[in-house]
């Protein structure tokens, strides 16, 4: 029968949030999981399950997955005030310099909501009202 | 009176005979001679008067011939003209609708240039701000990259305020 990518996904995050398991034991249900990915002929889409999975752990959690981008490596003091207003304990961060922005931030929370306040932005906007 | 011949020197017996001769001459001219040639001419005189005849009425309907030719060709003349007529009446009115297609088509390719000249400046109207906007976003980008510092900080601390504002 075959399976959705999902479904793989729930199936590792839920094994994985089972009570607390030790490295070994980790280990263990990955190297299994890879088979079963194998057997079913779906280590192909690995990428995608292990994303999902993430996504999955997180939200159980109560956390989220937070894509920072920028221009360029911010000063340390804005970075900590921005990471402090926007982090807390087990959200998942990821940054990204993107020098399309020219300036400022954008943020992607879960993949979804974006937060734009990059110079890209601001120029795009102006020229979508001058147009 | 026979005495007063005989006074004369003409002998009666011989006139006698000479008039006898005389009406059997004229016996045998008259039923040999004079009948037959009169019969010869009066067929010949019929046939004439047929001839005279057969000519008059041969005139008459030639005459007649000549007056329906006339008459057809009067007729033929009117039905020509007839058809002059039309064809001129008949040309006009496909004159008319030449000319009134000619002047829709006119106006359709007309419209349609405009349209295509509209649809060609609004174009490159689209190209011109396109280009603009790409040359202004270029010199801002470098205006920032000079001094990016400030706007980083601005814009990053416009990020927190808004972040707290709307706990994300």
């Amino acid at each position: 029968m075959k399976r959705k990518i999902k479904e793989y996904a729930i199936a590792l995050g839920k094994v994985i949030l089972e009570d607390k398991r030790g490295e070994k034991e980790i280990k263990k249900i990955a190297d299994n999981f890879i088979r079963l990915l194998i057997r079913d002929r779906q280590l192909k889409n690995i990428r995608k399950i292990l994303d999902l999975t993430e996504d999955f752990i997180l939200r159980q959690k109560g956390n989220k997955k937070v894509l920072i981008e920028t221009a360029r490596e911010l000063n340390p003091s804005l970075k900590r005030n921005l990471l402090k207003s926007l982090l807390k304990d087990g959200d998942l961060l990821r940054e990204k310099i993107n020098c399309q922005l020219g300036a400022g931030v954008r943020v992607t929370i879960d993949g979804k909501k974006q937060l734009d306040l990059s110079l890209d932005r601001k120029i795009r906007e102006l020229f979508v009202n001058i147009n | 009176m026979i005495e007063l011949f005989e006074k004369l020197g003409i002998e009666v017996g011989l006139i006698i005979g000479q008039a006898f001769n005389f009406f059997l001459l004229l016996i045998v001219v008259t039923f040999f001679v004079y009948k037959p040639l009169l019969r010869v001419i009066k067929e010949r005189r019929r046939e004439i008067e047929i001839g005279l005849e057969k000519a008059k009425e041969a005139e008459i309907r030639l005459s007649e011939i000549d007056k329906i030719g006339k008459e057809k060709l009067k007729r033929a003349e009117e039905e020509a003209s007839h058809i002059l007529k039309d064809s001129e009446v008949k040309a006009k009115l496909i004159e008319q609708e030449v000319r009134k297609r000619s002047e829709e088509k006119y106006r359709e390719l007309l419209e349609e240039a405009q349209r295509q000249l509209k649809k060609q400046l609004e174009e490159n109207e689209k190209i011109v701000f396109a280009e603009s906007a790409s040359l202004i976003r270029k010199i801002i980008m470098k205006t920032v990259e000079i001094e990016p510092g400030e706007i980083d900080e601005a814009l990053v601390n416009k990020a927190i305020q808004v972040i707290k504002k709307e706990s994300l």
